[in-house]
């Protein structure tokens, strides 16, 4: 989920220097707890992965709060932001990908909707892609469904869903884009 | 109402209009057959004639599984007849020596298509039948209602087996390699040695 994110400043004591260092912190234990997941995932230890999940998301969560408060949101804060986000999600679905519970092309669209979300926010911050905002929550979601429910059927419900979103993330940014340039 | 809100609307509306509408798809998609012809592997084999009705299901792996079932019983000599389940497979089983029924698992029930084939076919005349399905973690509900209808249509179960995808089909090696690969595996290997099993 992509807010703005935080850059610490200067001066003050040393606990709040490292009170603005943990959003960073929290950021990058979530990027490591990627790695975690993948293998958890794949070693069907789902609960285990479950609780990994529930750290990235609680991470997600809190990080964004914390640089409200102690930090200085800043626009690299918010990539790194997303880019943690980004490695759970593909962690996740290419581990889900190699247990074949879903098709390797799913990864694929993942990264493809998280490069466009990159390549767009740099050629114009004003898109209108309510569905890009939440995308993160939903891939999130989607992830602990697929950990909780073992069933073929639920699986290619949440296939649809999943398949559905990036789409739409992905064409309503595609035409802002286009949109943008042709006004240019 | 805040922009953020509005989003969280409109993305909250999106999923259940495509939730709703992949359970719609899905219903119909489960209830359809897939017809394929019936085709032949090692049509020399001498160790007696198989055949092999499924249901390819929605991902890939039944299908995976099935065919490493076929490739075990033609190593070991067998004449492979494989079809998908449908109105199109044979419903005259007398001339096989072996029927495999093979299904995806859906919530916790065996495909409609392959069921309804063995409603079609009726009368198994007590030919041997191995029952294979395959799961995302439990299939034991779903052999037993298999065993049932095999049961109810004559036939004589000589081995269900089932494979999943998120439970480890083999405990003890659990954390090497692959889970799929090793239930792909486990179909080929048990596919190999049916031969004494059944005779």
């Amino acid at each position: 989920m992509v807010t703005g994110q935080f850059a610490a400043g200067g001066g003050g004591s040393l606990t709040l220097e490292l009170l603005r260092l943990l959003p960073q912190f929290l950021t990058g234990l979530r990027l490591v707890s990627a790695l975690l997941l993948w293998w958890l995932v794949t070693s069907l230890e789902f609960q285990s992965a479950l609780i990994c999940l529930g750290f990235a998301i609680l991470s997600d969560a809190v990080d964004g709060s914390l640089v409200r408060r102690f930090g200085v949101p800043s626009r690299a804060g918010a990539y790194f932001d997303a880019t943690a986000d980004f490695a759970v999600v593909a962690a996740a679905f290419s581990a889900f990908a190699h247990l074949e519970i879903y098709p390797t092309w799913l990864v694929a669209l993942i990264a493809l909707a998280f490069l466009v979300f990159i390549l767009s926010s740099i050629v114009t911050p004003m898109i209108y892609d309510p569905i890009g905002r939440h995308i993160g929550g939903i891939l999130f979601v989607a992830t602990a469904a697929t950990l909780l429910l073992h069933d073929f059927l639920v699986q290619s419900v949440i296939l649809s869903v999943a398949t559905g979103s990036l789409g739409m993330t992905l064409g309503a940014r595609t035409a802002y884009v286009l949109a943008a340039y042709r006004h240019l | 109402m805040s922009t953020f809100w509005k989003g969280l609307l409109i993305a909250v509306t999106f999923i259940f209009v495509v939730t709703g509408g992949s359970l719609i798809w899905l219903q119909w998609r489960l209830d359809q057959e897939t017809v394929t012809p019936l085709a032949i592997a090692n049509p020399n084999g001498t160790s007696g004639k198989a055949l092999i009705v499924y249901q390819p299901g929605l991902s890939s792996f039944p299908k995976k599984v099935i065919a490493a079932f076929a490739e075990g019983l033609v190593a070991s000599g067998w004449q492979v007849w494989t079809t998908t389940a449908s109105s199109q497979a044979p419903a005259a089983v007398a001339s096989y020596d072996l029927i495999v029924l093979g299904s995806p698992v859906y919530a916790d029930a065996p495909g409609k298509a392959l069921a309804r084939y063995i409603e079609r076919v009726a009368d198994f005349g007590r030919r041997p039948v191995v029952i294979l399905l395959m799961a995302a973690r439990g299939a034991e509900h779903a052999i037993k209602l298999t065993e049932q209808m095999v049961a109810k249509a004559s036939g004589r179960r000589v081995l269900s087996l089932g494979l999943t995808t998120m439970k480890p089909n083999d405990e003890a090696n659990k954390y090497t390699g692959s889970n799929t690969h090793r239930a792909i595996q486990i179909a080929r290997d048990t596919g190999r040695a049916l031969q004494p099993a059944i005779h």
